[in-house]
């Protein structure tokens, strides 16, 4: 029998393996891949939330799919702004970003 | 073991796994690959749980949007001559205590202990339109306001990348 | 009330946020024009369009006071204050970029449609009655900018400073959304006077511990956005971002979300 703790065990594994890759990470796309196993465990709590949730409701789908919207949004301009640093400086690398201490 | 508990396994198994992957592995092109089958697993996941216009929705444009794009980002920030897509890692031990502490916090004293506000649930039906309906009631403004966040992030990133000085 | 009935009547104790879209969008359109008088053109729409949504917003009678679009929005006098407030510092971040010697050599029409886009997600973030909106508020404001501080893109430092800020921003939000997903299992609902009755009708005793992690979540990512200590790290960071006038749009601790 499949209850929402196991749903939520899954999502909480994403969350700490995406929080992980994206504060040890050097390179800034891996960042973003860390990012995004972020949103997308807090989309199935979302999702099974609103599935098991005492009232039915689609609350929890619907917001869901605007944490994708946003995702996507959100990479895209990430990416434009690591591609303009690689143009800059040859390296996508964080480290190398050193003028920034702090 | 149901059926539905097998099936749920195997997919929590390729989800989990492909993360690993993507958080540990060494080359960036094993973890782009990697975040593939994640997102897979996670629409799996979604149909298993009753949820299939937000399956399709994320195959659609995390898998056909987002990978992509990240793809994009890989390929682009490398000579492509050089295939060296090696990717480091520091203070992996300070990231590893951290994050295995949030999990071990959360499942052991919240997910496991919380009175969730759940209850027998749904009856498992096609949501699409119900989520159509939401769109045009409830959540007409998030829908809208979302657009304006797609023009936003459309015109930034053009704006960012383009070479040229003048528009 | 049908929903389109319940649609037109929101819309039209909207208008500061509707004007302010419209000029959004006409701006855009304008910036497609090749001709030399564009940039002047879109300053005075957009400090027009700034000043007639500062009125409108000022406008409201207190015996309008109720949330609007089904419970997303609210009107009262607080979402009152915050309009102008965040209209006013908008108005007085054009004046300041008029007049910037860094962006003299820039294109600025892209940047006074941005500017109006911040100050339309500002206004939905301040007035956001349920969780889905305040998440998507919120980014609005960050993915904006996030823009704007990688508006100088020749510049080696702003460069490396917009990656660092839309890095930790994006990771920020993210652990704020995972605590925002608890919340809503906890509560069973998104609108935040809903969250608010549930939590005051008291917990059981054991989601206490959960109630404390959701709490360090939202407030490790709300932290960030508005340089609250111990992340103040952020407002540094965006700060010796060029172009300097566009700092205003770095988490400071002025800009703070309304809160209920």
């Amino acid at each position: 029998m499949i209850t929402i703790h196991h749903y939520l065990t899954v999502s909480a594994a994403l969350f700490a393996l995406g929080t992980m890759g994206a504060l040890t990470r050097r390179n800034a796309v891996n960042v973003l891949m860390g990012v995004e196993l972020i949103l997308n465990s807090a989309n199935i709590n979302l999702v099974a939330f609103s599935r098991f949730a005492s009232r039915p409701n689609l609350d929890g789908q619907l917001f869901a799919v605007f944490v994708i919207v946003i995702a996507a949004a959100e990479v895209a301009v990430a990416l434009a702004i690591v591609l303009t640093l690689y143009r800059l400086k040859r390296t996508p690398n964080l480290d190398e970003a050193k003028a920034l201490r702090g | 073991m149901s059926a539905e508990a097998v099936v749920f396994y195997l997919f929590a198994v390729i989800t989990v796994g492909s993360a690993i992957v993507v958080t540990f592995a060494r080359s960036l092109i094993y973890s782009a690959f990697a975040l593939l089958f994640t997102f897979f697993g996670v629409a799996a996941l979604y149909v298993m749980l009753g949820a299939d216009f937000l399956a399709a929705t994320q195959l659609l444009v995390y898998v056909g949007g987002i990978l992509v794009l990240l793809l994009f980002g890989v390929m682009l920030t490398h000579k492509l001559y050089d295939l060296e897509l090696r990717s480091e890692v520091h203070q992996f031990v300070p990231g590893l205590v951290a994050s295995a502490g949030v999990f071990g916090v959360l499942t052991v004293h919240v997910l496991y202990k919380a009175r969730w506000a759940v209850g027998s649930g749904k009856v498992l039906a096609p949501t699409t339109s119900g989520i159509g309906a939401e769109f045009m009631g409830r959540f007409l403004l998030p829908f809208e306001a979302a657009s304006i966040l797609l023009l936003v992030a459309l015109i930034g990133a053009a704006m960012i990348v383009r070479r040229r000085k003048d528009a | 009330m049908t929903p389109l009935q319940k649609a037109c009547d929101s819309a039209a104790r909207f208008q500061p946020e509707l004007l302010l879209g419209a000029a959004l969008l006409l701006v855009v359109v304008v910036d497609s024009i090749r001709a030399r008088w564009r940039d002047a053109v879109n300053f005075t729409l957009t400090a027009a369009a700034l000043v007639a949504a500062g009125v409108l917003a000022l406008q409201t009678r207190p015996e309008q006071y109720r949330t609007i679009w089904d419970g997303m929005v609210t009107l009262d006098s607080v979402a009152v204050f915050f309009k102008v407030l965040l209209i006013g510092a908008s108005l007085l971040v054009l004046l300041m970029f008029r007049r910037s010697r860094e962006l003299s050599g820039l294109v600025m029409s892209e940047f006074y449609a941005l500017l109006l886009a911040v100050t339309l997600s500002n206004i939905l973030l301040a007035t956001a009655n349920d969780i889905a909106m305040l998440y998507l508020a919120l980014e609005m404001v960050s993915v904006t900018s996030y823009v704007m501080v990688a508006y100088m893109k020749g510049d080696k430092l702003s460069n490396e400073a917009s990656l660092k800020y839309i890095l930790f921003g994006a990771v920020s939000t993210g652990v704020m959304l995972y605590g925002l997903t608890l919340l809503y299992g906890l509560t069973g609902t998104t609108s935040i006077p809903g969250i608010r009755d549930v939590l005051a009708s008291g917990l059981p005793d054991e989601s206490r511990v959960a109630l404390y992690v959701i709490a360090l979540l939202i407030f490790a990512g709300f932290g960030f956005k508005t340089a609250s200590y111990p992340s103040t790290s952020g407002a540094r960071t965006c700060t010796r971002a060029r172009p300097r006038p566009s700092r205003r749009s770095c988490p400071s601790l002025r800009r703070r979300p309304a809160s209920r």
